[in-house]
């Protein structure tokens, strides 16, 4: 996997150093084999141990994925046809949501705390060289690049939210199975962005991508010392924390 | 730092629409009216003070008496010139509130057809009297669309002539009996929470943050 290349960093929101909160985001991606695999989660700012919640759903999100991968599912699978009954996937991506949930909600329960106290939203993916597999419960977002250098949002922020811009699902939601949205794309991307929703206000525009963000963010990407450009620009960047106070996490994932 | 060359959208700023809905029945007339009216001005100076609340508070105010009337249609606080209320007449809240409701729905559309985002409308309603236009359908209505999210309400009772049963039926969220005439009190703890909200880092907050001060009926 020597070709790719890989920025995974969060960065914690003006407004919860304001009131002493910790950053609520947790970002994980592992390589497995000859795919990334990846999961960023957003604690809710109302819920109490949200931070435990997101770093919850990521640890169990990127385990449950790599055991997928081994599994005859995947096995040997170069590719994913468009024509195929890809039902076996997508039920495989329930059952993580489902597992990922009884995870938090017998820690919860061990804890005697209310589950909703560990709110937090989901977003993950598989990225093979020939196909890429993503899902989504709650707000943020997820872009793609493919070779012909058309960008893809993957979830309608409309799709996402409740209606409000400040409320969204989560994957302790009673309504998550409605909620939860999956992805399959069978054809090789050679960028991907994934973000909670920190950065939605700048990098998406009546609910769709903003490409000149993206390739923006992908040039630096390219550049040598791509990790401390971005992580000093999300951290410090005064045009950046003027217009967003939350917590900001972003993985990019190229292949050059 | 060198900032870097990062294209950054231009959005609107999130909208966060505030309606009040005020009680200007003749019962009214005299101190609580006066107190009331000078309240309101301290609002709109915090919310004109904060940068951000400045630009993404949309305040509307509604009176009942006899009538109603929306004395301000949604908008920014800065272009806001306020009238003085004055007392007289009835108490037609019921009519009020089914009004405001209606004017809530029409916002939304407004704001979705232009692409502008918004947070959960917030609904205050004081009053200091019985309302001489009781309506069960409305206040079905209200309590129905308060639980479904539609808006959030607060219930602000002002007084001893206050039908208590009544407030009571209207809302999920208990009433508060405002200590006296202390709408100052009230209106400085709305434009911080309003504030607040307007950092657009406020969860899943699907219940009414509680008021910290008067006492529930």
């Amino acid at each position: 996997m020597n070709q790719w290349k890989i920025f995974n960093y969060a960065s914690i929101g003006s407004w919860h150093l304001k009131n002493n909160m910790v950053c609520q985001d947790s970002t994980k991606v592992e390589i497995c084999d000859d795919i990334y695999v990846g999961c960023l989660s957003d604690g809710a700012g109302s819920a109490k141990y949200s931070k435990e919640g997101s770093a919850l759903v990521t640890n169990y999100t990127v385990k449950h994925l790599r055991e997928l991968y081994k599994t005859k599912l995947f096995k040997k699978r170069l590719f994913l046809h468009q024509n195929e009954n890809n039902l076996d996937i997508y039920k495989s991506f329930y059952d993580l949501l489902e597992g990922c949930h009884f995870k938090i909600k017998s820690y919860a329960f061990r804890k005697k705390i209310p589950i909703e106290q560990y709110s937090s939203t989901m977003i993950g993916f598989m990225y093979h060289p020939n196909w890429l597999i993503t899902f989504q419960i709650g707000d943020g977002f997820l872009v793609s690049k493919d070779n012909k250098n058309v960008y893809k949002l993957h979830f309608s922020n409309e799709l996402i939210k409740t209606g409000y811009v400040n409320e969204t699902n989560f994957i302790t939601s009673s309504n998550r199975k409605h909620k939860f949205k999956i992805n399959i794309l069978n054809y090789p991307i050679n960028f991907l962005c994934c973000s909670s929703d920190g950065l939605e206000k700048v990098a998406l525009i009546k609910n769709d991508l903003f490409k000149p963000f993206f390739s923006s963010i992908e040039n630096y990407f390219k550049q040598e010392n791509y990790f401390d450009n971005l992580s000093n620009w999300m951290d410090n960047s005064q045009s950046l924390n003027k217009r967003v106070r939350d917590d900001k996490s972003l993985i990019l994932i190229s292949r050059n | 730092m060198n900032e870097l060359d990062i294209k950054f959208a231009e959005n609107p700023e999130p909208r966060c629409p505030v309606l009040l809905l005020l009680d200007t029945s003749s019962s009214m007339r005299g101190n609580p009216i006066n107190n009331l009216n000078e309240a309101i001005k301290i609002f709109i100076a915090e919310i004109l003070q904060d940068d951000q609340a400045s630009l993404s508070v949309e305040l509307s105010i509604y009176s009942f008496s006899s009538e109603v009337n929306r004395l301000e249609e949604f908008g920014s606080v800065d272009s806001l010139e306020f009238k003085e209320l004055t007392a007289h007449g009835n108490t037609m809240m019921y009519s009020a509130i089914d009004k405001a409701m209606d004017y809530i729905e029409e916002t939304k559309k407004v704001y979705k057809a232009n692409d502008i985002a918004y947070y959960r409308p917030w609904m205050i309603i004081i009053t200091d009297g019985q309302a001489s236009d009781y309506s069960k359908e409305i206040a079905q209505r209200f309590k129905e669309e308060e639980s479904s999210g539609k808006f959030v309400a607060y219930i602000i009772a002002v007084g001893s002539g206050i039908n208590k049963n009544q407030l009571k039926e209207l809302s999920n969220n208990p009433p508060i009996a405002l200590d006296g005439l202390n709408f100052k009190e009230l209106f400085v703890w709305l434009s911080s929470s309003v504030k607040e909200v307007s950092r657009e880092v406020v969860g899943a907050a699907i219940e009414a943050v509680e008021i910290p001060f008067g006492k529930t009926l």
